[in-house]
């Protein structure tokens, strides 16, 4: 029963076990395996990458099984010319865009893909950029007009384009949207993403492992605390080093209120989409928000850009005064919700905009490699915090928000409540605050071997970080898995059907970060 | 007598200022033309919705009520370029996003101002060396840059300050066009008075 998936799976799929829950195989195998993968129960993708090897290219790729929350990785090696293997996108939905982005950064090839296209980076860019022999040169950068949507019904079948964005009022950030319609009834979408992709992996490799801390909180400006945790997390699992218990509860604080921060944004931004800059529930979210920066600015020094968690504890220790000031707010935020609710759900035509428009279901959801409150919308009940405990949250006593129908409504009602649960956590670290450092002992120079998987639930869903160390003090290699980047594909299904202002709510209802798409 | 009048004998002028300045009455006040633009144009300067990354945070929570920019008549951030006045770069400008920022800030109508919010736009900071990140003056000149990174509210209302300030001293207000050398995204010059002087003249 408790023997690791990789070893039960082993007989069945016809691949090797390449140690802790790793299975190999070769690249022409990669269909056929992953197909028996996901029938013997992982039914999440939760990414795809790549990790260059000397001659050749490892693609990896990491399940989850939602029954037992085990995780399993796969990897291949694919020679470095003649890079091409198998899609598993007819497997899970999620893995079209991971293997898009395989392709765009490393070159990769993936036989059988709908639709293999440089997804990030602009389509006249010469070169992949995450190879390590990538160099920098001018690039032929022009503007495109809309001509990817194409007219398949025929001269009869009237269809009507609208673009969106890069720059749009909506403000959730420089994303393109082409759309198709019929009428009023959204046909197809096409996302061009990559307006913000700032390279992050790439730098990366350039850094030493205390310095890539800053670069974590710039990629959900949202919630920058929670982020941070992704990374390190990852680190102190991969060296061995454990923060004592004090720094675990600051963090744990500064996560709930970068939560609180960030799904205020999500919140005041999906009202705001629904009801125009007139409605003011923005404003009324940003007075609360504030408060919370002024706590987290306390608490770290930034109001935005903290790098407040280091390698084996916190920056700073607890402010004077903090407690007092969090409790403080923590009730006006409880009373605060209460007045969102009678601006929001208690608003008639917000009912009407929301309540049974761009439903889903949990199992289409995961198969698009959703997570987060856009999952537990959908009535899955899957929240790392709880599922797989970091910062000793298994300290705390929370509800696990679901709501069963998978609607707009319902993935806003879930930001709501988890903005009241993420009250109790701070209430609870606050009183139960334990004694002690907030600083392990870490050596000066760290160097790291091997390779870890860690993720964190991020305001936005599962954050994760996937490094790949080769004994230096820098990593060879270092995926960010982040939840944007699944949650938004899986948009082209969310609104198919639907009437043009519901493809706005669709979108926001997502609540996407661009940082975080694009990194 | 007719206080307008210039005595033939007085050739000071400074002395028919003065007295035209005391036969009039109270509340009005004597000024030129373009101290009286500038002073307008500065006064409500309306901002583009044009968020990039981090710091467009920062520049949505500067319109909020805490730090309440219709103090400044700049609460009016308007959907269209061609509606506003000021375009706030707040974020890290990527290669892939150049063209088209270039293009935003070519459909505003003139005279229009630039503000590069924090270290990404100002300088690429922490992505400078990064293979897809272009500085905002690479693009567009900027008129003000205002520091942080992400810069903090009250940044970005010292650069819009600073930007006032600006509008106000300029000492050569010329109605349809802005100082300076403009280059476009090739890097070539234009001249403006060529391209849109002819025009305004017909």
């Amino acid at each position: 029963m408790n023997k690791p998936p990789a070893v039960r799976l082993f007989g069945e799929v016809g691949a090797r076990p390449g140690g802790k829950h790793t299975l190999e195989c070769d690249p022409s195998d990669v269909g056929n395996v992953c197909s028996k993968i996901r029938d013997a129960g992982f039914d999440f993708l939760s990414f795809v990458t790549a990790v260059e090897r000397g001659d050749s290219f490892e693609v990896v790729y990491h399940m989850r099984n939602t029954g037992e929350w085990e995780r399993l990785f796969l990897k291949t090696e694919v020679p470095r010319d003649e890079a091409s293997l198998p899609t598993v996108s007819d497997v899970w939905r999620a893995a079209n865009w991971h293997e898009r982005e395989v392709y765009d950064l490393f070159g990769v090839e993936f036989d059988g893909h709908p639709k293999l296209e440089r997804i990030i980076l602009h389509e006249n860019w010469v070169g992949h950029p995450l190879r390590k022999d990538y160099e920098e040169r001018e690039q032929d950068i022009t503007l495109d007009m809309i001509d990817l949507v194409d007219d398949e019904g025929g001269e009869d079948h009237d269809v009507m384009y609208v673009n969106v964005g890069p720059q749009h009022p909506a403000a959730h950030g420089v994303a393109r949207i082409q759309a198709a319609f019929d009428g009023e009834m959204v046909e197809k979408v096409n996302f061009d993403i990559g307006f913000m992709h700032r390279g992050v992996e790439k730098l990366c490799e350039t850094f030493e492992y205390r310095q890539i801390v800053p670069y974590y909180d710039r990629m959900d400006w949202t919630g920058p605390s929670n982020v941070e945790g992704a990374y390190v997390r990852a680190v102190e699992e991969l060296l061995e080093v454990e923060a004592p218990p004090r720094a675990q509860y600051l963090r744990v604080i500064a996560s709930e209120l970068g939560r609180i921060t960030g799904h205020l944004i999500g919140v005041g931004q999906m009202a705001m989409d629904l009801t125009g800059m007139t409605g003011v529930i923005f404003m009324y979210c940003w007075r609360e928000r504030e408060k919370a920066l002024d706590l987290l600015d306390m608490m770290t020094g930034g109001r935005l850009t903290h790098n407040y968690m280091t390698i084996g504890g916190t920056r700073y220790d607890l402010s004077e005064g903090l407690e007092e000031k969090a409790l403080k707010f923590t009730k006006e935020m409880r009373e605060a919700i209460v007045e969102y609710h009678s601006l929001t759900t208690e608003n008639e035509v917000f009912r009407a905009r929301t309540v049974g428009t761009g439903v889903m279901d949990g199992d289409l959801m995961l198969d698009w490699g959703v997570t987060g409150p856009s999952l537990r919308g959908s009535g899955v009940d899957y929240d790392l915090r709880r599922d797989d405990p970091y910062f000793l949250y298994e300290d705390f006593d929370f509800d696990v928000i679901t709501y069963p129908d998978g609607g707009n409504y319902d993935r806003f009602e879930v930001r709501m409540d988890e903005m009241e649960e993420s009250c109790r956590i701070i209430e609870q670290a606050l009183d139960e605050m334990p004694g002690g450092d907030h600083q392990a002992k870490v050596p000066k120079r760290l160097r790291a071997d091997g390779e870890h998987y860690a993720a964190v639930e991020a305001p936005k869903g599962e954050f994760g970080t996937y490094i790949v160390a080769d004994g230096t003090n820098k990593p060879q290699r270092l995926k960010i898995r982040t939840p944007s980047f699944s949650n938004i594909a899986c948009v082209e299904d969310l609104v198919r059907g639907e009437k043009i202002p519901d493809l706005v709510v669709g979108f926001a209802s997502l609540d996407p970060v661009f940082g975080e798409v694009d990194r | 007598m007719d206080p307008l009048r210039v005595p033939d004998d007085v050739e000071d002028h400074a002395v028919t200022e003065n007295r035209i300045v005391e036969w009039l009455p109270d509340g009005i006040v004597l000024t030129t033309l373009e101290k009286a633009l500038n002073w307008a144009r500065a006064s409500s300067l309306w901002p583009m919705t044009f968020g990039l990354a981090c710091c467009a945070i920062e520049m949505m929570g500067t319109g909020m009520p805490r730090w309440d920019v219709d103090r400044y008549g700049m609460g009016v951030f308007r959907g269209s370029p061609r509606q506003s006045d000021i375009m706030i770069v707040s974020g890290t400008v990527t290669r892939k996003f150049a063209p088209r920022m270039r293009r935003l800030y070519d459909q505003m109508p003139e005279p229009k101002y630039v503000v590069s919010m924090g270290s990404c736009a100002n300088t690429g900071g922490p992505y400078r060396h990064s293979y897809s990140v272009v500085k905002a003056d690479d693009v567009v000149p900027v008129d003000v840059y205002a520091a942080g990174c992400a810069a903090r509210p009250e940044s970005l209302q010292a650069a819009f300050l600073q930007l006032m300030r600006k509008i106000q001293r300029d000492p050569e207000t010329k109605l349809f066009e802005k100082l300076g050398p403009v280059t476009d995204w090739s890097g070539t010059e234009v001249d403006w008075e060529e391209t849109f002087g002819k025009e305004l003249d017909e």
